[in-house]
């Protein structure tokens, strides 16, 4: 009698630690087949496990992989917002300081391609306090994130900071040179309408610029010397004027929208040729 | 001999816990994805009237209105589809009272529901009187006025704003509210008029017909807009009625879902 | 064990209906689309008409610079309202556009506003459908 009970102890011993044990390898397997969908790109597939796994592991041991599946799926089909709160769960549940930091790299990341550079830099001023030893990555995410701005100087700087590879210092340093000075062209048109439109580049525009103006500058004339002022006036504010502003608004929209060329030839050649850690 | 309590199967994918997944799919609004869930309890006891009633509902949520129902809850799921449609913003559905013995929550929400969709169409009959008290003191006055703004619409009429700024430049417009308009109309006609008159006046001729042509083309601008700005903001008045009327009725959630309905019966 | 159970999920587990395509990342910016000049084809009263369009863009419009808030630009307005309706309607439609551009009014407040940030006005808006 007193072995049967022991033995039905001993039994229920081994079951009980199987059953937990058992939990525990289901959760593995279950991660391991969302894991398995996200790396043949079924997204949604591999989200709705991870969520599954969420779901039913409410001691939240695998909190930081399933959050971390869930913010690549969400990446991979251009959910960032939901990606970013993914990530930050994972952020919070990660068991230790890499597995968190691995998390808030990968936000970072999300604000550099959203180009939202202004929450970028609220983040990353908290992260530089609370991962001090982690400062030359961030050095280098703060380079991509100038890069992305159009802002090579700084980027150069922040690479050079973070003993980034040379090849992204001397882009930057070719960006910075081919790029157009905004100032030096504001200045050139204000001088003399259509010279900052010639310094763009745009020669035709640069001519006709310069041709309303002088017509302008006649039409005004003419009725100043007839003592027609009321009519100077009004001839000053929709002919003179208006093209005035034209020349310098225009050389503003040509200047920036050659160095957005520059900076998307850059950013190209960057996400295809360049290996190391990028957005 | 030992017994084996791990089944081969993965504890997530239980039955109850498949139940448990699809529930928590479906108020994801993952929709297809709860169906498909739920549709794998369909060997298994747990295969009830319940879980049919959300393969029905995912595909309502999904807009397939004529699917054959599976569960026996017709007149939830009834009150579901005209719910969605009502949401979808199909003005003119009509919601027609089932046959419902038991005064239960889901007559009380089909009344609200015909209610709403009364007043979208304009209509309000006495069984709508006799129970927009359901929404109570606040829900009833915005509603009442509302359906106000339906019958009696506030228009402006576009000829006499024409012809009010044929007389004075912008006066239409100011009759319309655009009072930023009206001065730009006032300004640029009244400049260019006046350029006109003082050209001709003093024998500048060509500079005269240069203005004058300019002057009527602003003029007849500012006629024309006149006209069409009465006819934009009658369009925009009954906008913002629709905006108003759906803005309270997401605001304040009056009507219960279909599945909380049957929750709770 | 492991492997065998996903095999084993992977083939016999549920069929998946919907799904989420993946996103091409670029890291290119846009550029906001240039005024664009219309090809010179058709018959002669086309011709014509493009050649004074094109003619008012790069003479007119083009040196003006960027300062109208609307979308399409006033020009694109004319060629659209005239394609909608008489050319008379079309030249009012224009001059009420002018006017408005003028307008001292918080004009965020009564338009809506597209990816550009420029406001959308397009004629269709205006005329009245038969």
């Amino acid at each position: 009698m007193i072995l049967r009970s022991l033995f039905l102890q001993f039994l229920l011993f081994l079951t009980l630690s199987k059953v937990t044990n058992g939990q525990a390898n289901d959760f593995a397997s279950q991660l391991g087949y969302a894991d398995s969908l996200l790396k043949v790109e079924k997204y949604l597939e591999a989200y709705i496990e991870a969520e599954r796994l969420k779901l039913f592991d409410t001691s939240g041991r695998f909190g930081f992989e399933s959050n971390m599946i869930s913010g690549y799926a969400l990446r991979a089909t251009g959910r960032y917002s939901e990606a970013k709160v993914a990530f930050e769960m994972a952020a919070v549940a990660g068991k230790n300081r890499d597995e968190s930091i691995s998390a808030e790299q990968e936000i970072l990341r999300l604000l550099i391609l959203e180009r939202k550079f202004k929450k970028f830099d609220d983040r990353i001023a908290v992260l530089e306090k609370v991962f001090p030893d982690k400062k030359s990555a961030f050095l280098h995410w703060k380079g991509w994130r100038f890069a992305f701005e159009g802002n090579w100087q700084e980027a150069k700087h922040h690479f050079e900071l973070s003993d980034s590879s040379g090849f992204l210092t001397a882009l930057c340093d070719s960006a910075e040179e081919r790029s157009l000075s905004l100032t030096k062209g504001l200045l050139l048109s204000v001088l003399i309408p259509g010279a900052g439109q010639a310094y763009a580049g745009e020669y035709i525009n640069a001519a006709l610029s310069l041709g309303w103006v002088a017509f302008g500058v006649y039409l005004v004339v003419d009725a100043l010397k007839a003592e027609r002022f009321f009519d100077a006036l009004i001839e000053a504010n929709f002919v003179l004027f208006r093209f005035y502003r034209g020349n310098i608004s225009n050389t503003i929209d040509y200047i920036n929208r050659r160095n957005l060329e520059i900076k998307n030839e850059n950013l190209r050649f960057l996400q295809f040729n360049y290996r190391g850690l990028k957005p | 001999m030992l017994i084996f309590p791990v089944c081969a199967q993965n504890s997530l994918h239980t039955p109850e816990n498949i139940y448990k997944f699809s529930k928590h799919l479906f108020d994801l609004g993952f929709y297809d994805k709860a169906e498909i869930e739920f549709n794998r309890l369909s060997t298994t006891p747990s295969f009830n009237d319940t879980s049919k009633f959300y393969i029905d509902l995912s595909r309502i949520k999904r807009g397939e209105y004529d699917s054959h129902f599976l569960s026996p809850f017709r007149a939830h799921l009834t009150y579901a589809i005209d719910k969605e449609k009502f949401e979808a913003g199909r003005a003119g559905t009509t919601v027609k009272l089932p046959e419902i013995v038991n005064d239960s929550s889901l007559s009380i929400n089909y009344l609200k529901l015909k209610i709403l969709t009364d007043i979208q169409r304009g209509i309000f009959d006495e069984e709508d009187r006799n129970n927009i008290y359901l929404f109570g003191e606040d829900g009833s006055n915005f509603l009442l006025s509302n359906l106000e703004r339906r019958i009696d619409p506030k228009t402006k009429s576009p000829l006499f704003t024409g012809i009010l700024s044929a007389i004075v430049p912008g006066l239409g417009r100011v009759y319309t509210g655009e009072y930023g308009d009206a001065a730009a109309s006032l300004l640029l006609t009244g400049i260019f008029g006046y350029l006109t008159y003082s050209n001709f006046k003093d024998g500048y001729m060509q500079r005269g017909f240069i203005f004058g042509l300019i002057t009527a083309f602003f003029q007849g601008g500012n006629i024309y807009g006149s006209i069409v700005s009465a006819s934009l903001y009658n369009q925009n008045e009954k906008e913002m009625r629709e905006k108003e009327f759906f803005d309270f009725y997401y605001g304040k959630k009056p009507l219960k879902p279909a599945e909380k309905i049957l929750e709770r019966e | 064990m492991n492997r065998l159970i996903v095999f084993v999920w992977l083939f016999c587990g549920v069929i998946y209906g919907q799904s989420w395509e993946a996103v091409r990342v670029d890291y290119a910016e846009e550029i906001p689309v240039k005024k664009k000049y219309y090809e010179i084809k058709g018959d002669v009263p086309e011709v014509v008409f493009r050649v004074l369009v094109n003619g008012y863009r790069l003479f007119i419009s083009e040196p003006d610079g960027e300062n109208c808030p609307f979308s399409p630009s006033c020009s694109r307005f004319f060629v659209e309202a005239l394609g909608e309706t008489n050319i008379v309607e079309a030249v009012l439609l224009t001059s009420d556009r002018l006017i408005r551009d003028t307008s001292f009014d918080n004009k965020y407040k009564h338009y809506h506003i597209d990816k550009y940030g420029y406001l959308i006005d397009p004629p269709s808006r205006y005329i009245k459908r038969k």
